[in-house]
C-alpha cells in the first residue's frame, strides 16, 4: 500500500499527462467521430428500415473482433500511431451509438408520431421536434456506453504506440510491478466513472421532462 | 365541404379495407362514422388527411381535389384528434396547443395567447394550465388539450378518431356533453369515428354505418333508429335501439297538450287550502307551482300539502322532483318519472318558464309513438 502511494507520487506528472492524452486522443476524438457518423446513420435506418438489419449486423460483427486483433489488423493499413487507435476505437463506438439512436427513435410512442404527422409536421420537423427529443435518453445511454468502452480498450492502444494511460500499465507489466500497473489502471477506471457521471448530468440537463 | 368519391383502399397483402365509399358532408355538419373494429372507418378517416393514401377514388375538400396535394400543407389545415390523445410529453400545454402555429412560423407571443384562448374554450383555466406538462394532467384534461390543439389554427375541418375512447365512462360522458355544446359554438365540419352508438346518436348530425369496408347506411340518428336499412344495421343497434330512440325524441313529445296542462299548474300565491281543493276538484295527485316572476318553482303533491300545514307553497314543493330543460330527451322524462315516483314532471325553457307538463300517461303514449308501436309500424326485433 505504501509503495503504491510512493509510485503514485513519483508518477503524478506522468499520470496527468497520460490521462489528458488518453481523454483527448483515445476517448473524445473517436467518440466524437462515432457520434458524427453513428447518429445520422441511426436516423437514416429508421427511415430506411430495410437497411437496418444489414447495418446493425455489420456494426455488431465489428464489435466482436477482439480489440488486440483489430489493432493488429490496422497496422498494415495505417501503421503504428494514434491514427490506428482512433480508427479502432471509432469502430467500437459505432455499434452502441447507431443501435441506441435507432431503437431510441423506434421506441417513441407511435401515437405521438401519428399526432405529429397528422398535424402537418414534415419528416424533418417531426425528427427535430418529436423523435430526437424523446429518443435523447436512449441515445445518450449509447454515447455513455461508447465512452466507457473507449476508456477501457484505449489502454491497449499503448501497444501500438498511441500513448495514454496504457503506457503505465504496459510499463508495469514489463517491470513486473503491480503498483505501476495500478498507477495506470486506477486513473483509467476513475476516468471512465467520471465521464459516465458527467454525461449522465448532461443528459438530465438536456431533457427537461 | 368534404366529398369522398368512390374511395378505395387495398392494403399490401390484398386486404380490402375500404371499398367504394362515396359521401358528401356539407359545411358545419358533424358526421359520425361507426362500425365494428376492422370495418374501415378509421382507414376512411385517415384517407381524408392522407395519413393513408387511397388506392382508388378521390377526396375533395372545399371543392378541391386533395388526393395529389402536398400532404404536409393539407394536414395543417385539418384539425386532428386521436384516441391516444398524443400530447407531446416534453412540451408544455401551451407549446402542444401552439404546435401547428409554430410549424407555420407564427411568433411565440401569438401562439401563446391563442393557446390561452383555446384552453378557456375547452374549460381549463389558462393561467393554471398553460405552463404545465401533459404528464401532470388527468386523461380528461389531456383530451381537452388535444381538442384545443386541433383547433389552434382554426381549421375548417376537424377529424376525430375515437376521441373519447380512452377515457373512463364518467369522464367520457362529461366530455361528450361538453363537446356537444362546443361543436355548436365552433361551427366546424367534423368527421368523428367511434364504435359507441350512444356517442354517435348524441353527437352526430348524420351517421354512416360501415361494414366490411362499405357504407351500409347514411342517415340522421332519428332516421337510422326508426328505419334501419337492413339486418346488419338492426343487429348493430341491437338491444340499445329502444333506449336510443327515446334519447333522440325530445322531452316536449312526452308532455300534455296545452288545454289539459292548464289544470296542472297553480300560481305560487295560492294558499295550501286552495290547492288541496283544486286537487280534489280535478282528481289530481300533484300540480306544478309557477311563480309569475321567477318561473316554475317545483312540483307539489297532496302528501306535501297535508304535511306542510299552512306554509307558503314555495316552501312545500318536493325537492326530489326535477324540472327538466327543454332540450332534455324523452328518456330523461321517463327516468325522472320513474326515479321519483311522482305523477308529473315539468319541462321549462331556458328562462325557467313552463313549456309543458309530462305525466305517466303522456310519457307512455309518447314512448309508444317514438317506438312506432301505436300506428302498427315496425316495432324492432
Amino acid at each position: 500500500m505504501n509503495e503504491l502511494v510512493v509510485v503514485l507520487q513519483r508518477e503524478a506528472g506522468n499520470i496527468g499527462r497520460l490521462a489528458v492524452e488518453h481523454l483527448v486522443w483515445l476517448v473524445c476524438i473517436p467518440v466524437a467521430l462515432a457520434i458524427a457518423v453513428g447518429v445520422p446513420t441511426g436516423i437514416l435506418l429508421t427511415r430506411w428500415e430495410r437497411m437496418s438489419g444489414a447495418v446493425l449486423g455489420t456494426a455488431s460483427v465489428i464489435q466482436t473482433i477482439p480489440s488486440l486483433a483489430l489493432l493488429g489488423f490496422l497496422i498494415p493499413l495505417v501503421g503504428i500511431d494514434k491514427k490506428n487507435a482512433i480508427i479502432a476505437l471509432f469502430l467500437y463506438s459505432l455499434l452502441p451509438i447507431i443501435r441506441n439512436t435507432y431503437t431510441g427513435i423506434k421506441e417513441v410512442d407511435p401515437s405521438l408520431v401519428d399526432a405529429g404527422t397528422g398535424m402537418g409536421m414534415s419528416n424533418l420537423q417531426r425528427l427535430r421536434l418529436v423523435e430526437l427529443p424523446l429518443a435523447l435518453p436512449v441515445l445518450m445511454a449509447g454515447i455513455r456506453t461508447a465512452t466507457v468502452i473507449c476508456v477501457g480498450i484505449g489502454t491497449l492502444a499503448s501497444l501500438i504506440g498511441a500513448g495514454g494511460l496504457g503506457d503505465l500499465i504496459m510499463r508495469g507489466i514489463s517491470m513486473v510491478n503491480n503498483n505501476v500497473i495500478l498507477a495506470g489502471a486506477i486513473p483509467a477506471a476513475l476516468l471512465a466513472l467520471l465521464l459516465d457521471f458527467l454525461l449522465g448530468r448532461l443528459e438530465k440537463a438536456m431533457t427537461t421532462r | 365541404m368534404i366529398r369522398l368519391e368512390k374511395l378505395c383502399k387495398t392494403f399490401a397483402g390484398g386486404v380490402e379495407a375500404v371499398r367504394d365509399v362515396s359521401l358528401h358532408i356539407p359545411e358545419g355538419e358533424t358526421f359520425v362514422l361507426i362500425g365494428l373494429s376492422g370495418c374501415g372507418k378509421t382507414t376512411t378517416l385517415r384517407m381524408i388527411n392522407r395519413l393513408i393514401e387511397p388506392t382508388g377514388g378521390a377526396v375533395f375538400l372545399g371543392g378541391r381535389d386533395v388526393t395529389h396535394a402536398d400532404p404536409v400543407k393539407l394536414r395543417r389545415g385539418i384539425g386532428y384528434v386521436i384516441q391516444d390523445i398524443g400530447l407531446f410529453p416534453h412540451m408544455t400545454v401551451a407549446a402542444n396547443i401552439g404546435i401547428v402555429l409554430r410549424l407555420c412560423g407564427v411568433p411565440r407571443p401569438r401562439w401563446t395567447s391563442r393557446a390561452a384562448e383555446l384552453l378557456d374554450l375547452v374549460g381549463l383555466p389558462a393561467d393554471e394550465y398553460l405552463h404545465r406538462y401533459p404528464g401532470e394532467l388527468s386523461g380528461g384534461q389531456q383530451q381537452r388539450v388535444g381538442v384545443a390543439r386541433a383547433l389552434a389554427a382554426d381549421p375548417p375541418v376537424l377529424l376525430m378518431d375515437e376521441p373519447f375512447g380512452a377515457l373512463d365512462p364518467i369522464t367520457r360522458e362529461q366530455l361528450q356533453a361538453e363537446f356537444r355544446s362546443l361543436e355548436a359554438q365552433i361551427q366546424k365540419t367534423i368527421v368523428l369515428v367511434t364504435h359507441d352508438i350512444f356517442e354517435a346518436v348524441l353527437l352526430g348530425d348524420r351517421i354512416g354505418i360501415m361494414a366490411e369496408g362499405r357504407l351500409v347506411q347514411v342517415a340522421s340518428p332519428e332516421e337510422l333508429l326508426a328505419r334501419p336499412a337492413n339486418q346488419f344495421v338492426r343487429k348493430f343497434l341491437g338491444r340499445h335501439r329502444f333506449q336510443l330512440q327515446l334519447t333522440t325524441a325530445e322531452a316536449s313529445q312526452g308532455t300534455l297538450d296545452d288545454g289539459r296542462a292548464d289544470v296542472l299548474t297553480v300560481p305560487a300565491e295560492m294558499s295550501a287550502a286552495q290547492v288541496t281543493a283544486h286537487l280534489e276538484r280535478h282528481d289530481l295527485e300533484a300540480v306544478v307551482v309557477e311563480d309569475n316572476g321567477s318561473g316554475v318553482v317545483g312540483v307539489l303533491s297532496a302528501g306535501e300539502l297535508s304535511r306542510g300545514g299552512g306554509a307558503p307553497l314555495t316552501d312545500l314543493v318536493a325537492e326530489e322532483v326535477p324540472v327538466l330543460p327543454e332540450d332534455a330527451s324523452l328518456l330523461d322524462v321517463v327516468r325522472a318519472l320513474n326515479a321519483t315516483q311522482t305523477a308529473l314532471v315539468p319541462v321549462v325553457n331556458s328562462e325557467g318558464r313552463l313549456t309543458g307538463v309530462a305525466t305517466r300517461d303522456s310519457a307512455a303514449a309518447a314512448v309508444a309513438a317514438a317506438l312506432g308501436l301505436q300506428d302498427g309500424r315496425e316495432s324492432g326485433q
